[in-house]
């Protein structure tokens, strides 16, 4: 009956860690997998296989898939919001912005890992630090994105939203020297 | 009583697998990954109680000094933004 | 009487496991959700195990799970100290205000 409960388990994370199209995610499905597979050899009675597969499978292969995912650029998305207070329950836990899963398609389609920050800092405040590459600032429906003009993926993301012309938000994109 | 331990543990184990499916951010699916292991890491010393096998406690050693470096380094990974 | 000394130590530690798992689902708040895990997590494995000490007595087989018990206890709280210090210094930010949780 365990096994059984270990099987489903095992079948879903498989799943999951194929279908899903960012690669972090995935790493740590195939973690919890071998995890999980390490368990299940021992129920079956090759404690010798499960020591093989909880040092290799759940900690070498890990790393190893890390310093592969090094070729992948991370694509670094600030979020600001005018009412600040109500942020993170708004995002994060009930349902994304539509702009965020255009930014997410985007990205998964230049090969870019996309990271989202949910800043409550100042604009300013922000666009010194080093390493952003979009700060996107919300009031009410209108979105304002910034971006740097040295920043290619950004002005490629510029030049796709002004090809499709979404009707639902109006967007603007400021241009910024160094 | 251990038999139906390990089964709640398991029954609780599939639990915890959700909060890794739906978990909204990255550090949500790491600590479901890491109360996932804590708990196979119960099961392993209680299928040795079971089967009355005192080898399967090596196997639950070598699991818990082991299975932590993995989840540092993806913790490490997610922080410094793509640098181990 | 060791059995049953045994046996109340393992229903403690369901208990405490049982809420840990819906501590996990309860919290909005991703850091309330981290403390109730790590810490919950932590004193099911120490009871548990007690229980198993218990049950066995002094042998080989109870010297192998204090060992463990000592390994776990030293590395847990790093573990879910880095995840918490990678959350917090990965800008994931929750409000100051909030005291719903």
């Amino acid at each position: 009956m365990i096994e059984k409960i270990f099987f489903v388990i095992l079948i879903v994370f498989a799943i999951m860690a194929v279908h899903t199209p960012k690669m972090r995610q995935a790493v740590v499905y195939l973690a919890v997998f071998s995890a999980l597979s390490a368990f299940v050899y021992v129920l079956m009675g090759a404690p010798d296989a499960a020591l093989a597969e909880a040092v290799i499978g759940s900690t070498i292969a890990t790393i190893i898939y890390l310093a592969a995912l090094q070729k992948y650029k991370v694509f670094m998305i600030y979020l600001l919001d005018e009412k600040q207070d109500t942020h993170h329950r708004e995002h994060v836990s009930r349902r994304k912005d539509p702009i965020l899963s255009t930014i997410e398609e985007f990205c998964i389609k230049r090969e870019l890992e996309p990271l989202i920050i949910y800043a409550v800092d100042e604009l300013d405040f922000i666009k010194k630090k080093p390493g952003w590459d979009i700060i996107v600032t919300k009031v009410k429906n209108h979105y304002v994105l910034h971006g740097r003009e040295q920043n290619y993926h950004a002005m490629a993301l510029k030049d796709e939203w002004e090809k499709e012309k979404k009707a639902k938000v109006s967007f603007i994109v400021e241009k910024e020297h160094e | 009583m251990i038999e139906i331990t390990a089964y709640i543990i398991s029954f609780l184990v599939m639990i915890t697998a959700i909060r890794i499916i739906i978990g909204p951010t990255i550090w949500d699916r790491l600590l479901g990954y890491n109360l996932v292991m804590s708990k196979i890491l119960m099961l392993i010393v209680l299928f040795s109680v079971i089967f009355e096998k005192s080898y399967l406690l090596d196997i639950a050693i070598t699991y818990s000094l082991i299975g932590f470096i993995s989840t540092l380094f993806i913790a490490k990974f997610v922080k410094d933004r793509g640098k181990i | 009487m060791k059995i049953l000394i045994s046996n109340i130590f393992i229903i403690i530690s369901l208990v405490f496991i049982t809420l840990g798992v819906f501590g996990v689902f309860r919290y909005k708040n991703f850091y309330s959700r981290i403390l109730i895990a790590s810490y919950i997590d932590t004193a099911g494995f120490l009871f548990m195990m007690a229980g198993i000490i218990i049950r066995f007595g002094v042998s080989w087989f109870s010297a192998k799970i204090l060992l463990i018990v000592v390994i776990v206890v030293l590395i847990n709280p790093v573990v879910t100290h880095s995840i918490g210090r990678s959350a917090y210094h990965g800008g994931y930010r929750i409000d100051k205000e909030d005291n719903s949780d």
